[in-house]
């Protein structure tokens, strides 16, 4: 039997409104806090908690930013003569969303969302990589480049696969004792949120199914591991989207041309600008500070949230609304969604969860990114009480060899992971 | 390695490597020589020319044991004059909130577990 298993179960949108009222996990992981979750959408929290770092450390933010030159859905640009009544049906984006993924090899989650044809060379795309694999950040390393680069047998979700593939995996490794660290991710709750919002009758018996699936990891784990710690925690909460806000149509009664004197990304709860002369600039900001239901982010409010790029990649301005007001039409969607999640962080639904059986929660674990910290120190923890060293070991389900890196990895120096300003993408 | 014990403070000197090769052995020596009534371990880094996953897991390993059934703002727990490489591993793997990270062995200056 081995001494130690971390095992660590990220439930995507299960935030601290969701669950502080029920009774979710309180036999398993008793101890539970609120923490404060990362300004941004799912591409700014995951890796934030996979890398212990904040947006502006790791350059995983937004996912579309202007970037002509380095855009690579020119190839797109033909497909601007599709009439709208074809291109915005989600199924045909969805379907053209796979077909770019497999063509331009994306690894990580994409999505054209709504983005028009004829804009959309105007624009790069910024998570290529999976951050939920090796080398999968933007800059920097992740949790997957430390336990490789240490040596420490992992096994973790892979988002390809359903949520009951990835629970029959998890058993199989606990049930063999093979791994040092497990990492869970299941994203269907948040998919259930954004569809019924944050009251809706069908949420508690998702979260009675996922105390069944806890419940079965714990006691197949406890059959091979002395301790299992868990921690079950999510990246968000979900707020109900009650008013609707037409910013587009705002904007386009500007006498501004977008591509020309403007561009925009419209994400689902924030519009951010870049401005290509100053009357551009000047309108545009005049609109927006006439425009109720939300607010230009400070610069200073920005560097607090760990978010301002100096280079200003990710828009020159940033125009957020206010929880429970939804940005439709926008490049996510073209029509309304019930929830939704990408607001002010200290808005009331923003907030996450960690819950744990481990009675000594250190005090400085206060925000997503501080999930990273639990899972290094638990990691280093499990390999030296489980004296896995110099024994053949598991990652990701395949063998590898001990002392060798992932081939990606070989010949790296592994005090150079995760220091910023080294080994980043362009962006 | 040396590990000597005077006025409450456990130090650990001569540590050439902290690695798969030592790691264990290192975690043992020092956890033999723990006691209820030290008020700080300091491991002196200067020496140690590498540092890999198993000998961070001594590490955090050894400050478990260390904390266990005690207050761990009770016992200071100093990693003294490590290499920019070594201390890159160490900040890699947050071992800095756990512990104080001193420039240089006996110094009181440094950076405090955050």
């Amino acid at each position: 039997m081995k001494a130690i298993l971390p095992l660590f179960i990220f439930i995507d949108a299960c935030g601290w409104e969701i669950i502080k009222d029920d009774a979710f996990c309180n036999t398993m992981a008793p101890n539970r806090r609120r923490l404060d979750s990362v300004f941004g959408y799912s591409s700014a929290c995951v890796p934030s908690i996979l890398s212990g770092r904040w947006p502006e450390a790791h350059r995983n933010w937004c996912y579309f930013v202007y970037d002509p030159k380095h855009s690579p859905f020119r190839f797109l640009k033909p497909y601007a003569w599709l009439p709208k009544a074809i291109t915005s049906r989600r199924i045909v984006r969805r379907w053209l969303s796979k077909l770019v993924k497999v063509q331009l090899k994306f690894r990580g989650y994409f999505d054209l969302y709504n983005i028009p044809f004829k804009h959309i060379s105007l624009f790069d795309f910024t998570e290529k990589k999976s951050p939920l694999r090796p080398r999968g950040m933007n800059c920097g390393a992740n949790i997957f480049d430390f336990l490789e680069e240490s040596e420490i047998a992992y096994h973790v979700s892979n988002p390809a696969r359903s949520e009951t593939e990835n629970l029959d995996a998890m058993l199989q490794e606990l049930k063999a004792g093979r791994i040092d660290f497990g990492f869970v991710y299941w994203p269907d709750l948040d998919g259930l949120l954004h569809r019924e919002g944050n009251q809706s009758p069908d949420i508690s018996p998702k979260l009675r199914g996922y105390e069944a699936r806890l419940r079965q990891l714990l006691d197949a784990a406890q059959e091979q591991y002395a301790e299992v710690r868990l921690y079950v925690f999510s990246d968000h909460g979900m707020a109900n989207c009650d008013t609707l806000l037409d910013l587009k149509r705002s904007i386009d009664q500007l006498p501004l041309r977008m591509g020309q004197d403007y561009v925009v990304v419209y994400d689902s709860t924030m519009a951010r600008f870049w401005f290509f002369n100053e009357r551009a600039r000047r309108l545009l900001t005049e609109r927006l500070r006439e425009t109720p239901d939300g607010a230009i982010v400070p610069d200073a409010e920005l560097e607090r949230l760990h978010c301002l790029f100096p280079d200003r990649y990710f828009g020159e301005l940033i125009f957020l609304l206010r929880e429970g007001v939804l940005l439709v039409p926008s490049h996510m969607g073209e029509r309304p969604i019930r929830a939704m999640h990408g607001y002010h962080p200290e808005e009331k639904h923003s907030y996450a969860a960690l819950l744990t059986n481990q009675p000594n929660l250190p005090d400085d674990v206060t925000a997503i990114p501080d999930i990273y910290r639990l899972m290094v120190r638990d990691a280093l923890l499990a390999r030296d009480r489980n004296g896995s060293q110099g024994e053949s070991e598991w990652r990701c389900g395949r063998r590898v060899s001990p002392n060798r890196g992932t081939p990606e990895l070989a010949g790296a120096s592994s005090a150079r992971l995760g220091v910023p300003g080294i080994e980043c993408e362009r962006l | 390695m040396d590990i000597n014990r005077q006025n409450g403070t456990l130090s650990v000197t001569g540590l050439r490597e902290l690695n798969s090769a030592n790691a264990h052995s290192f975690r043992s020596a020092v956890a033999t020589a723990l006691s209820h009534d030290l008020q700080a371990i300091e491991i002196d880094l200067s020496q140690t020319q590498t540092v890999d996953g198993a000998g961070l897991g001594a590490l955090v390993s050894l400050y478990e044991t260390a904390t266990a059934h005690r207050d761990p703002d009770g016992l200071r727990l100093r990693l003294t004059n490590p290499s920019p490489p070594v201390q890159q591993m160490i900040e890699l793997a947050r071992l800095h909130h756990l512990f104080e990270i001193a420039p240089q062995a006996g110094s009181l200056e440094g950076t405090r577990p955050q």
